[in-house]
């Protein structure tokens, strides 16, 4: 073997962080939290399936109903243990995303700190009402990290979300849940974790329309 | 002159996908006015751009060209004529794309190439990927992949102002050199040090001076880049030219 003794350098894998922000205000009652819940067990299941997603992407939790909760830290895919979420209270929406974008913050610095490469963040806000609270800070720091690319922020509105206030704080589009298939759209979701964990030199990777023939978003 | 030994692999993401290998890589070694020349290039195509294998594989061919171009005019070893083959490299891309009816972010590519004169040797690089050169016996990276922010930006030879963020320079002429994509890079080098991991290139190039015909190398180099030990680090495109300088032991 001419290269049998090539030996090779350790490096920490790169990680690919995502902050889950979760609307569970009251109005979330019944059959959406149910399909919530069932949704978040389908994304770890199918991220922890892929043994190279599973190392990279780390999954923090955070929910809003009442109040602003960090439900799990970011960590490894092996080690998130999806609640079982409980509806309850109002919406404040602006403060658990201007907490989300700080945490994502910390994380980076951690990650220079320690050598360790990174995928831009993702922000993934899910929510079935509007802020009840106020979120022109939160609008303004989504725009202003979207702008320097600190990270990616989505939003998906469930039934009778407030389209009108979404599309203020997201630069992206927001997209329109069908129906209530979470768990197409968590499926969705780890897929394109799964996608991006991998890439090396691609700028953007593409990602499937969810909006597609087959996909989770109405058009 | 020179023993060159160089393969391109797909990685086995792509080939479950049955996307083709994005990956190219060209070399030469010639001696115009009497002084011995290696030219080298390697490049990268995106993963998100639909013909980037079109666009490595012009880069590389045309960088090649115009240098030995170059160097047939005039054998000497310059930065300047190393960011001149990148700039045909780049037309060759354009042209392409043209040729292919497509937009030219379409071919988008990394290019790394090297001019290896017999005393003075010129570098250039743009986006992820490692040059390595044996100096005396520590083999160091020439440059340092400019460091975006994230893991998945980079930079590439199709982008708008793509002269600004080429690196390029001129150094001694060395007896060892590597050129890479960067699907070997977390195999090859520390990140956080930045430095290249010496494990790696040592037995690499060992191998390379030890034999007399380098055609011999190549099976056991692809099998090595397809190997259970490489795959379960990357599942990119994977490409390695080594370079020896003959008749040094």
């Amino acid at each position: 073997m001419p290269f049998g003794g090539v030996s090779f350098a350790e490096n920490p894998d790169p990680r690919c962080p995502c902050v889950l922000l979760l609307d569970i205000s009251s109005s979330m009652e019944g059959a959406p939290i149910a399909e919530l819940n069932a949704g978040l067990l389908t994304y770890k299941d199918e991220l922890a399936a892929d043994s190279l997603a599973a190392k990279r992407v780390e999954v923090a939790l955070v929910t809003f109903g009442g109040e602003v909760n960090m439900v799990s830290d970011f960590g490894a895919v092996g080690d998130f243990r999806p609640p079982l979420l409980q509806a309850t209270g109002d919406t404040p929406m602006g403060a658990a995303i201007v907490r989300a974008i700080d945490m994502l913050h910390a994380r980076k610095q951690l990650y220079k700190q320690n050598g360790v490469q990174f995928y831009r963040p993702w922000v993934f806000l899910i929510t079935d009402g509007g802020p009840t609270d106020e979120w022109s800070l939160a609008a303004e720091k989504v725009k202003s990290g979207e702008a320097a690319r600190a990270f990616a922020f989505f939003a998906v509105g469930v039934g009778g979300a407030n389209f009108e206030v979404l599309r203020q704080i997201s630069v992206r589009e927001p997209l329109k849940l069908d129906g209530l298939r979470f768990r197409d759209l968590f499926v969705w979701l780890s897929n394109s974790q799964r996608a991006v964990s991998r890439s090396k030199t691609t700028e953007e990777t593409p990602l499937t329309n969810p909006a597609g023939p087959d996909g989770w978003a109405e058009v | 002159m020179w023993k060159l030994l160089r393969a391109s692999v797909p990685g086995s993401s792509h080939v479950k996908a049955g996307t083709l290998c994005q990956d190219a890589h060209a070399g030469t070694s010639m001696r115009p006015h009497g002084e011995s020349f290696l030219v080298v290039a390697c490049a990268d195509g995106a993963g998100s751009a639909l013909r980037s294998d079109e666009g490595a594989g012009a880069a590389v061919a045309e960088f090649v060209k115009a240098a030995c171009e170059l160097l047939e005019a005039e054998a000497v070893v310059t930065p300047e004529i190393v960011v001149a083959c990148f700039r045909s490299a780049r037309k060759a891309v354009d042209d392409r794309a043209a040729q292919l009816e497509v937009p030219k972010r379409e071919l988008a590519c990394t290019l790394l190439g090297a001019i290896v004169g017999e005393k003075q040797a010129c570098f250039g690089q743009i986006g992820d990927g490692l040059i390595v050169v044996r100096e005396n016996d520590e083999y160091l990276p020439v440059f340092w992949p400019r460091a975006g922010d994230y893991l998945n930006d980079s930079d590439f030879l199709t982008d708008e102002k793509y002269e600004e963020t080429v690196q390029s320079m001129q150094r001694a002429a060395p007896a060892e050199l590597a050129l890479t994509t960067d699907g070997l890079q977390m195999l090859m080098a520390n990140l956080n040090a930045r430095t290249v991991h010496q494990g790696f290139f040592g037995p690499m190039f060992s191998s390379l001076r030890q034999t007399p015909d380098p055609e011999t190398l190549l099976a056991p180099l692809r099998d090595f880049l397809e190997s259970p030990a490489i795959n379960e680090r990357t599942d990119d495109d994977k490409t390695l030219l080594l370079a020896v300088r003959d008749g040094l032991r």
